[in-house]
């Protein structure tokens, strides 16, 4: 607890965004700077290209699919300690759908930044407009949010522009 | 050999272009609309009737519906659940404060409000794609329940939502039993198939087909993205809409908006990709394999644990269901990954050349 600043702050908190944040930055070295990162990234932007420069693409998956779990199961336990462990964690997987697109795939610094935008402005909205339509608008603000922010960048915030080619 | 085109000559345009060209589907697709409006009738329990067949036939229709715009369109939606209800809702209220419709003219009227929600969510389509879309379409499936709940008009201030449907009648032919209400969802899903299959092949099919293999060729071509894709979008939701009509007022009597969640969202779309992507009949079998199969599980599972004499605690039996349920869906997609039509279009490939396949 933070008395100083007149704030109230759990420790588990401060744990849990210490543990983020260094698994954040975990991953982004492991997808810039390594190998296997390279691999991954080459995997996501063209499957045929990959295996025709040599990518062995079955270990590549075994790999994104261990670091997908494993990451999610960081995020699993921090959340779980915090607010319980039931059913309903399903559907705060899915709110990572918006947090992804906000931020834009293909981007670790998008995630962070979505996440932020999308934790804090549901909260905000809840808060704020919440009130004069009847509360509970928490479930979905966060997907209304991604559509509108889709209709105008549909690459997200820090996602590659893509080009259409025939 | 019985099953072949051999000797079908064809002499009129219209001959020619009939929905099913091959005499021998014809004779099978009757013999199957007979055993359904005869026969299962006649012999079905109720228990078949009301808790089998009929939710059968109304995610049948829901699964069409977003096959349109899944598989033929391309456009993946993850909001077919918020779609039905608001079909449901809109005939509810219309049966309600408009008495003077007929309430199956309300049931269409409550797909076509369900066409407009649908152009509205489906707007995003135009310039985002794919994932994006799904999640796009995640907005509708949360947005649209939270409102149904949130403005009581819509469920005519009942205190938890929860609306009461009254037993449908046509021109004074009260639908009140399992039969006659089996009966009418069996027609009005019928016809909606037949519909559906005749649009697929027609030029607004075509077009469909055309901006999913390839929106930007499509362009090129001259066909119309934004039309195409808007037309999917309430084509779609015009079907769900009606399924969700139908699931209030023929299958449950009284439905919540809580009760169209994502879950059901999910399972509309687990019946179309198990079904097939982009085939009318693999609506059906994708909608009969979600259904049907967890029921049978069920039955199976207390009869396996019955006989090796195991007490199971009460909860067990549905989970060991659930985990079998999920496996088969897994299986069966690493078996058959476009689904039960693909299969059956094998097997009548096969059938043609039977006996002598050489």
């Amino acid at each position: 607890m933070l008395d100083k600043f007149n704030m109230v702050i759990s420790k588990f908190d401060v744990a849990a965004a210490l543990v983020a944040g260094i698994l954040v930055s975990l991953l982004a070295v492991f997808f810039n700077k390594t190998r296997i990162g390279r691999a991954l990234r080459a995997v996501a932007d063209d499957h045929q290209a990959a295996l025709a420069v040599g990518i062995p693409l079955k270990q590549i998956w075994a790999i994104v699919w261990s670091v997908a779990g494993f990451v999610a199961l960081v995020a699993g336990l921090m959340w779980g300690a915090r607010n319980g462990v039931q059913f309903a964690l399903t559907f705060v997987a899915l709110k990572a759908l918006p947090v992804l697109i906000l931020g834009g795939f293909e981007s670790i610094a998008g995630a962070i930044v979505g996440g932020l935008i999308v934790g804090a402005s549901e909260k905000l909205a809840e808060v704020y407009l919440g009130g004069m339509v009847g509360g509970g608008i928490e479930g979905w603000f966060a997907y209304v949010m991604a559509l509108l922010f889709l209709l105008v960048r549909p690459e997200g915030l820090f996602g590659e522009k893509h080009i259409d080619r025939v | 050999m019985f099953y072949r085109e051999t000797g079908q000559f064809k002499t009129t345009y219209a001959a020619d272009q009939q929905l099913f060209p091959i005499l021998q589907d014809r004779i099978a697709l009757l013999l199957l609309l007979l055993v359904a409006f005869v026969a299962v009738p006649l012999m079905a329990s109720e228990y078949w009737l009301t808790a089998l067949l009929t939710p059968l036939l109304v995610f049948s229709l829901a699964a069409i519906g977003l096959n349109i715009l899944t598989g033929y369109a391309g456009q993946l939606s993850l909001g077919s659940a918020a779609f039905m209800a608001v079909g449901a809702f809109a005939a509810y209220n219309l049966v309600l404060r408009v008495p003077a419709i007929p309430v199956l003219v309300s049931f269409v009227i409550a797909g076509v409000i369900a066409a407009l929600v649908g152009i509205a969510f489906g707007l995003p389509s135009l310039r985002i794609k794919g994932f994006y879309l799904a999640v796009a379409t995640l907005a509708a499936q949360f947005f649209i329940p939270w409102l149904l709940v949130k403005v009581s008009w819509f469920s005519n201030y009942s205190a938890s939502g929860v609306i009461t449907t009254r037993p449908i009648d046509v021109l004074g032919f009260v639908f009140d039993s399992p039969v006659r209400r089996y009966l009418l969802v069996l027609s009005i899903v019928s016809l909606f198939a037949l519909l559906a299959k005749n649009m697929v092949r027609s030029r607004v099919g075509r077009a469909w087909m055309a901006v999913r293999d390839m929106d930007v060729a499509a362009e090129v071509v001259g066909i119309p993205i934004m039309r195409t894709k808007l037309t999917a979008f309430a084509v779609s939701s015009f079907y769900c809409g009606i399924a969700g009509a139908l699931y209030a007022f023929a299958y449950l009597g009284s439905v919540e908006p809580d009760g169209f969640n994502l879950d059901l969202s999910f399972r509309i779309l687990f019946m179309v990709i198990i079904g097939g992507v982009g085939s009318i009949m693999g609506s059906f079998l994708g909608a009969a394999f979600i259904t049907l199969l967890p029921i049978f599980l069920d039955l199976l599972l207390t009869d396996v644990a019955r006989g090796f004499n195991l007490q199971l605690a009460p909860g067990t039996t549905s989970m060991v269901q659930l985990l079998v349920f999920g496996a088969l869906i897994i299986f069966f997609l690493i078996v058959e990954p476009q689904g039960l039509a693909r299969l059956w279009q094998i097997a009548k490939e096969k059938l043609r050349l039977w006996p002598f396949p050489y």
